[in-house]
């Protein structure tokens, strides 16, 4: 009984100690503190993983929040630094909303949009659409409810019409 | 044949030996051609805890230690850690080197496994030879230059040496003390000769041939790393451990005794 005891222990730690050393490669951290930081990194995101195989998953909503005070002041990149913190597994339809939002506000402009911002938008707010096709923003100050109207937004402005030789342009607001 | 299976086979009359309660040295058994080999005895004597302990625990330990230390550098000039995964030349070389552990005796590899083990015994075994295997690859990682043209050299040596050991006869204390040396060599070659040959990083174009213009030029024509001395001091402790390990292997799970003693 103590020989088997004694081989299962012996067992749990050549996996343990192996499944480390194999972490230690992957990872490479450059320094002991490096290793302690990519330490914490991996076990928040074994976590996330879990939640989410569990269905227990949810953006974090204190991170939510602060994203969206830096979103009302105009503040988009820390915004979508705070969102993507909050919703790191990217499966929350409002948090990927506001970061596909984010990417319209930064990138409008009013003789001509930013391109590589719509396109990042675009791609986000196709995400939500699978994540949650019938999804609806409560927030009253946002211009767009939907996702499928901030997709026609980002589809339309980055392509290169008559229309936007017309001066009225520039009267049009940001949504 | 050595001493000790003769004297176990005393009793041997062509037939297999009737397994009893009493017996608690291995099973001699005639083989088809005459000659006699010992089986691992399942109602042997458990070994004490002690030895238990060694092998199943700190066997995996020291060449689990040897694997996480193989590929490890400090990169000059801040002794950043720089972890290498061992290419598939050296897995193909520890692959090699186990079937040489295994032609020369020092695993027998029939009697880490067997039907008659249960299957906790079976797969304890088989950790360890897996962490054997895994050292292995990991030391020949730490001893072959990681680029350039020594890398291709090195690597051409220890394959030849490996390829010609298979026609060689050694019993397992010889073949030991060929590893001992064949390391040793290694490591003098890396982390004396062609440490000391590389030149310092963190330094400009101009700085670095002002100070040293040949050992820039050999850093730069045979593509050497620049690893800061420390690497050899981890790289030393590594080989070593591993040796160690190896000395202390045992052939069989069933022999308590050590490549150092047979």
């Amino acid at each position: 009984m103590k020989r088997q005891l004694i081989q299962i222990f012996g067992i749990a730690l050549t996996v343990i100690y192996g499944v480390s050393i194999l972490w230690i490669y992957a990872n490479s951290p450059k320094s002991l503190d490096d290793a302690s930081i990519k330490a914490r990194q991996t076990i928040e995101n074994t976590v996330t993983k879990g939640e989410v195989v569990t269905g227990t998953y949810a953006a974090d909503p204190e991170k939510f929040a602060k994203g969206i005070a830096e979103f009302n002041a105009d503040n988009f990149i820390a915004a979508r630094s705070f969102f993507v913190n909050a919703d790191p597994e990217r499966r929350d339809a409002r948090t990927q909303f506001y970061i596909a939002y984010s990417f319209y506000r930064q990138g409008f402009g009013k003789f001509s949009n930013d391109d590589e911002l719509f396109a990042k938008g675009l791609e986000t707010i196709k995400r939500v659409i699978e994540l949650d096709r019938e999804f609806v923003a409560t927030d009253p100050k946002l211009g767009m409810k939907t996702p499928a109207e901030l997709k026609n937004e980002f589809e339309e402005g980055m392509r290169t019409t008559v229309s936007d030789f017309n001066p009225m342009r520039l009267t049009r607001e940001r949504k | 044949m050595s001493g000790t299976e003769l004297e176990n086979a005393d009793a041997v009359t062509g037939e297999l030996v009737e397994e009893t309660e009493t017996v608690v040295q291995p099973r001699a058994v005639a083989g088809s051609s005459g000659e006699i080999r010992l089986l691992p005895s399942v109602s042997a004597e458990p070994n004490s805890s002690t030895s238990t302990g060694l092998y199943y625990i700190l066997l995996p330990a020291l060449f689990l230690t040897v694997a996480l230390f193989g590929g490890m550098r400090l990169m000059t000039p801040d002794n950043a850690f720089s972890f290498w995964w061992p290419p598939l030349f050296c897995l193909i070389a520890a692959a090699m080197l186990m079937a040489l552990f295994v032609k020369t005796g020092l695993l027998r590899i029939g009697e880490w496994f067997s039907e008659e083990f249960g299957t906790l015994e079976n797969v304890a075994n088989g950790a360890i030879l897996v962490t054997v295997f895994a050292a292995t690859a990991q030391i020949f990682n730490s001893l072959i230059p990681e680029s350039g043209m020594w890398s291709l050299i090195v690597s051409f040596f220890f394959f030849w040496t490996l390829a010609t050991n298979f026609f060689g006869a050694f019993d397992p204390r010889t073949f030991l003390r060929f590893m001992g040396a064949t390391c040793g060599l290694a490591f003098i070659f890396k982390y004396i000769f062609l440490l000391n040959m590389t030149a310092p990083a963190g330094k400009t174009l101009l700085e670095s041939f002002s100070d040293g213009l040949v050992s820039e030029m050999a850093t730069r024509l045979f593509g050497l790393e620049r690893f800061s001395a420390g690497t050899a001091y981890i790289q030393f402790f590594t080989v070593a451990i591993y040796l160690i390990g190896l000395f202390i292997l045992p052939n069989s799970p069933s022999n308590k005794e050590g490549a150092a003693t047979r």
